[in-house]
């Protein structure tokens, strides 16, 4: 790596807090980005809260600056920029609103599906949103937005929700959540379903493998009773056969599976370390993979109900 | 949600700062640049305080290890590292953590302490560290992110990171305390004590080889960052790990919002790998599970299985 020679000149070093200066915390937007500050709401908005503060913005690989470490996910799904905005009301209690702005309507959908756990109460804010124990996710065009309570207490929670349905209702845009979703039985789309683009979230919510063995283009994932159910989205029915059948070599291969059987229309079985069942098929150009802790048949009969 | 301390907090700290400097122990050097060799769980093995108090169970942690005195020789420059990634409930080291050692430190002898890192200051003032920089009068060095801040450190049989990039200015100190928080990670799952030298690392480097600019289209990306982290544990070595397990994020890590979890522990020790591989439990996992703790016991970084760890564990 290049060295410059000015490195006096060039390290900062502040003792105590006598700080002259620090990394910058605002990056410009992109030409193409929207200006994320209409979408702030103003005092009138939300009574008894008051911006404190600039915001501070992000834009493009500056997540990084803004989120080090976790910039991955949001750019896997599509990100564009981010805008965050404390506020405080007359007792100092402190919330903080964040926009990220993704790439398209889609992206958005899926990174509120991501974060959102499934388990808080619904907030009929957005399309879709979730307050849990002291925080709001919604999403709405190509938007997430989420509001953070620094204390549990009713002034903040109250709080959270001015602010997230103010910032809402400056959000003109609106869409539907993927088309993809549309091959799933209309009981599976609900809370805690998760909708994937990429091998990261993927490796969140499971590990079948450190490699993109599966190749999706969109995936979606659903908890049910007994079993979690993967439905994995490919361009034609060929090229869901050719990942079916690498997916099944490479669990072959791998001691993390056994009893990794085929059948001869393609679809195969296998069971994990942890002794859960794995069926998965092909339906069109989608595979289905179910995970259950009981039996291979409960697979098999979650996969009829896809909708090729 | 994170307690603030209080005043009566400060005085039973101050009293179990006391006790534990009473303790003492063998003095060692841990030089930030020395030739690394890999650590033996050593005597003093993982100590794991459950609690309420943070402050009085970091001390006890402490304590269990030898106290701080077994760590900080006296006349010492002491680095610390703490986690200011995010202000997010249970994403950053508790400014009540940061104080406590800051304590140790100073009735160890220390003649000078400083936090580092490449963070800007919103972050520090967020989680409420600056706060306790300014309490204490101890410095907070904050380097700029250009390569020249850096140093660079070849690491001999690295699996992917051939040489890290050190921030400089650690080597104006004696040794340095590793004050990782423990918690949820959307790129590995989990984060500890390994994953916290990240900080310590060029961003740029941590960006460009760790999270490459091709990872979503490169099939062993995540073994590949799991493999960095590892590698850059070889490049710097902790005195000490201090991890902040009281009340973390179980998801949406590492920034939050996310479900809080109260673990109620304190989780300290010289080995890297035991003290991840215990604190990865608290989440949820084995050790085995978190890819960086594996390759780090098949590294011989240190003990992935708790049964051969010197492990003490008290409620207080």
């Amino acid at each position: 790596m290049r060295k410059s020679g000015s490195t006096l000149a060039a390290l900062l070093i502040a003792v105590g807090l006598s700080i002259g200066s620090h990394p910058t915390q605002t990056t410009p937007p992109s030409a193409s980005a929207r200006d994320l500050t209409l979408l702030v709401p103003r005092a009138p908005e939300i009574p008894g809260w008051s911006a404190r503060g600039d915001a501070q913005r992000f834009s493009g690989d500056d997540l990084y600056v803004y989120i080090d470490g976790g910039a991955e996910i949001y750019n896997e799904y599509g990100f564009r920029q981010v805008l965050a905005q404390d506020f405080v009301d007359k007792n100092q209690k402190g919330v903080t609103l964040e926009i990220y702005e993704m790439t398209d309507p889609t992206a958005a959908f899926g990174i509120f599906s991501f974060k959102a756990s499934g388990k808080g109460r619904l907030a009929d804010i957005g399309a879709d949103s979730e307050f849990e124990d002291y925080y709001l996710h919604f999403w709405k065009g190509p938007f997430l937005v989420t509001v953070t309570g620094f204390e549990a207490n009713p002034e903040c929670r109250d709080g959270v929700t001015a602010i997230a349905r103010a910032t809402g209702a400056r959000i003109h845009e609106t869409s539907g959540r993927p088309a993809f979703l549309s091959k799933l039985p209309a009981d599976w789309i609900k809370p805690g379903l998760k909708y994937l683009r990429g091998p990261l979230g993927l490796y969140n919510l499971h590990p079948f493998f450190t490699r993109d063995v599966l190749k999706f283009q969109e995936a979606a994932v659903v908890s049910l009773e007994d079993a979690r159910v993967f439905v994995f989205s490919y361009p034609n029915p060929a090229e869901a056969l050719a990942r079916l059948s690498e997916t099944r070599q490479v669990m072959a291969a791998d001691p993390a599976y056994r009893n990794v059987r085929e059948f001869p229309d393609g679809h195969f079985e296998a069971v994990d370390l942890k002794g859960n069942a794995l069926y998965a098929r092909v339906d069109g150009s989608v595979i289905g993979l179910v995970l259950s802790p009981k039996a291979i048949a409960i697979g098999v009969d979650l996969l009829k109900r896809l909708r090729s | 949600m994170a307690k603030k301390i209080g005043r009566r907090e400060f005085i039973r700290t101050g009293a179990a700062l006391g006790a534990s400097m009473a303790v003492g122990g063998t003095i060692l050097k841990n030089m930030p640049g020395a030739a690394w060799a890999a650590p033996a769980a050593g005597p003093a093995g993982l100590a794991v305080v459950q609690g309420t108090e943070a402050a009085a169970m970091t001390v006890k942690a402490v304590e269990l290890l030898g106290g701080m005195g077994a760590f900080v020789r006296k006349g010492a420059k002491v680095a610390l590292l703490p986690n200011v990634q995010s202000k997010h409930p249970g994403t950053f080291t508790k400014p009540e953590i940061l104080r406590a050692v800051i304590k140790m430190c100073k009735l160890a002898g220390a003649s000078e302490i400083a936090c580092l890192s490449w963070l800007g200051q919103p972050n520090w003032d967020g989680a409420g560290l600056a706060q306790v920089i300014q309490d204490e009068g101890i410095g907070l060095k904050l380097i700029a992110r250009e390569e020249a801040n850096f140093k660079a450190v070849p690491i001999a049989g690295a699996a992917a990171l051939p040489e890290a990039q050190i921030m400089k200015a650690l080597y104006d100190y004696d040794l340095f305390i590793n004050l990782p928080i423990t918690k949820d990670h959307a790129g590995n799952k989990f984060t500890g004590t390994m994953k916290n030298l990240m900080g310590l690392n060029s961003p740029t480097v941590n960006r460009a080889q760790f999270h490459k600019p091709n990872w979503k289209s490169d099939p062993a990306d995540i073994e590949h960052m799991e493999n960095c982290i590892v590698d850059l544990n070889f490049a710097v070595r902790p005195a000490l790990n201090i991890v902040d397990a009281t009340e973390i994020i179980k998801t949406n890590g590492p920034m939050g919002p996310g479900e809080l979890i109260k673990p109620g522990r304190i989780v300290a020790g010289v080995d890297r790998v035991a003290v991840d591989s215990y604190c990865a439990t608290l989440l949820g996992f084995k050790g085995e599970d978190i890819i960086a703790i594996r390759k780090g016991f098949e590294r011989k970084l240190g003990q992935i299985d708790l049964s051969k760890v010197n492990l003490q564990e008290v409620k207080i």
